[in-house]
């Protein structure tokens, strides 16, 4: 399957965020883009999941496909219970009969259910987050996008909705692509690892990860050669 | 307890204000002298009286009623299509727009007599009362689908929702805050207007027909009477619209807290 960028172009009036950008996503895998805060990584998904137009360039596979994005902020209809917000990602397509089990499922994943009948002003922002995470997992869609998918949440939480996530890609195979500015969360979850810089957005650094994602990772002396080779961007 | 005696005091309040303006009133009549252009208010009350124990000031009240709520009903559903329609595309807009802004800015008798041409005497006061509530609504639906939430129609699109179900979750709870404001405006107007057509218009059952019948005999204190009731209708459509929305809104906080 074919997933790649060709000399991707998108300026903001004068601001180029996006020069000439060429990227692959066609293995199947967990993709992080790495990169600091400002350098376009929102703006590339955005283009991907055909939320914004770009200016030229060419982008292969990703026009048929249907997306589950968590957004970096959280995008809750304001006037709607959370059990709602879920629901109206799945009321256009799934059957009656089986939505209100699947919102259940998500709901009791992400530790919601008591706040099923809560408005969104009457969470707190990590709560609000996992709404959202909750959202996009009950939509299944071909690719999940994730950016900054964890920020607000408690270690717990985090650590087991990185569990399903993993556990989830491996279920389900295909393209998932992670958004982050912090390295144990790409070690830990990433078959690839895009090392980013900008703006305009440019690729400094492939990192492949050969072993399969999860905690067993940690101990494994190339993670610690990646994680090095990762800090060593940060402080650059 | 500190709650209550603040209540008992903001009622006193207007019951002094209320009694303040009649004596002011009894005042102007005295000084005036003349019944036929300041009646008392013991007269007016009095004619007031008289009137409600008669069927026809039922049946009157019961058609001019319906006019208004017939001419509002219309330019809140026209205006609320019309309005979403023209806010989502652009040359709908274009087409629309100078045809409200004449309609805003045109001397309300011209159309009442346009109207009395073209329309049977019942039906110009809900034509009437259409032509001026209508733009107002229009306004308000337009600037509500404007300040939507583009990040929230980004997601819906994301998630492929269908447009129906976009309209339906995202547009209309933005639009109705404007929505109800404009309602609120178009009682009171809409009240006025279809009053002053009917007095144009004479229909049989119509409070504007008195209202021409008090001017025709120089009936001071039917006069009063008569624009009495209407005040009190616009008053009671107000408070029953704001009791009946705000309701809505507190089952909606119920449910949070159950
Ligand atoms: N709607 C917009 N209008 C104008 N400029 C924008 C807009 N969105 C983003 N930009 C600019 O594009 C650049 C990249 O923004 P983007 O949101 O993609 O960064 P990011 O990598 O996601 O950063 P962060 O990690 O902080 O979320 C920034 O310099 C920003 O100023
Ligand atoms: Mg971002």
């Amino acid at each position: 399957m074919e997933l790649k960028i060709k000399s991707l172009h998108k300026s903001y009036g004068k601001q180029k965020v996006i020069s000439g950008l060429n990227m692959d996503f066609s293995s199947e895998g967990i993709h992080c883009l790495f990169g600091p805060s400002g350098c376009g990584k929102t703006t590339l998904v955005n283009i991907l999941a055909g939320v914004i137009p770009y200016d030229s360039g060419d982008i292969q596979g990703f026009n048929n496909k249907s997306f589950s994005y968590i957004f970096q902020e959280e995008r809750l209809l304001p006037w709607a219970t959370v059990e709602k917000n879920i629901k109206f990602v799945l009321e256009s397509y799934n059957h009656k009969g089986d939505i209100d089990s699947i919102v259940d499922n998500y709901l009791s994943l992400v530790d919601l259910e008591e706040f099923k009948n809560y408005y969104p002003k009457e969470l707190s922002g990590g709560m609000k987050q996992r709404v959202s995470i909750a959202r996009a997992l009950a939509y299944d869609g071909d690719i999940l996008i994730m950016d900054e998918p964890f920020k607000g949440l408690h270690l717990n939480m985090k650590k087991t909705l990185m569990d399903y996530i993993i556990d989830y890609w491996h279920r389900k195979k295909g393209l998932f692509i992670l958004i982050t500015h912090d390295a144990d969360e790409a070690l830990c979850m990433a078959n690839y690892i895009h090392v980013l810089e900008g703006p305009p957005l440019t690729l400094k650094k492939e990192i492949v990860i050969d072993e399969p994602p999860g905690k067993a990772r940690s101990g494994i002396d190339k993670i610690q050669k990646y994680r090095e080779m990762l800090e060593d961007k940060i402080t650059e | 307890m500190k709650a209550s005696t603040i209540k008992d005091k903001k009622s006193l309040n207007k019951i002094l204000v209320f009694i303040f303006w009649i004596s002011i009133w009894q005042l102007t009549h005295i000084v005036v002298g003349r019944d036929i252009y300041v009646p008392s208010p013991l007269q007016v009350i009095t004619t007031l009286g008289q009137m409600i124990f008669s069927n026809v000031f039922w049946r009157t009240i019961a058609y001019s009623i319906f006019r208004v709520v017939a001419g509002l009903s219309i330019s809140i559903l026209l205006g609320l299509i019309v309005g979403i329609i023209s806010a989502l595309n652009d040359y709908v807009y274009d087409i629309i727009n100078p045809f409200m802004t004449i309609l805003k800015s045109t001397p309300v008798l011209s159309f009442i007599i346009i109207a009395l041409i073209w329309f049977t005497s019942s039906n110009v006061p809900i034509f009437i009362c259409f032509l001026m509530c209508f733009p107002i609504i229009w306004t308000n639906v337009v600037a509500g689908v404007r300040n939507v939430d583009h990040k929230l129609i980004e997601m819906s699109k994301v998630y492929r929702i269908k447009k129906l179900i976009i309209l339906r979750r995202i547009y209309l709870p933005t639009i109705v805050p404007y929505l109800l404001a404009a309602c609120i405006t178009c009682l009171g107007l809409g009240w006025k207007v279809s009053v002053a057509a009917e007095v144009l218009s004479h229909p049989q059952n119509a409070i504007g027909s008195h209202l021409y019948s008090a001017k025709v005999y120089l009936d001071s204190s039917m006069l009063f009477a008569w624009t009495f009731v209407v005040i009190i209708l616009s008053m009671l459509f107000e408070g029953i619209f704001k009791r009946f929305t705000t309701k809505r809104n507190m089952k909606e906080y119920s449910k949070i807290n159950s």
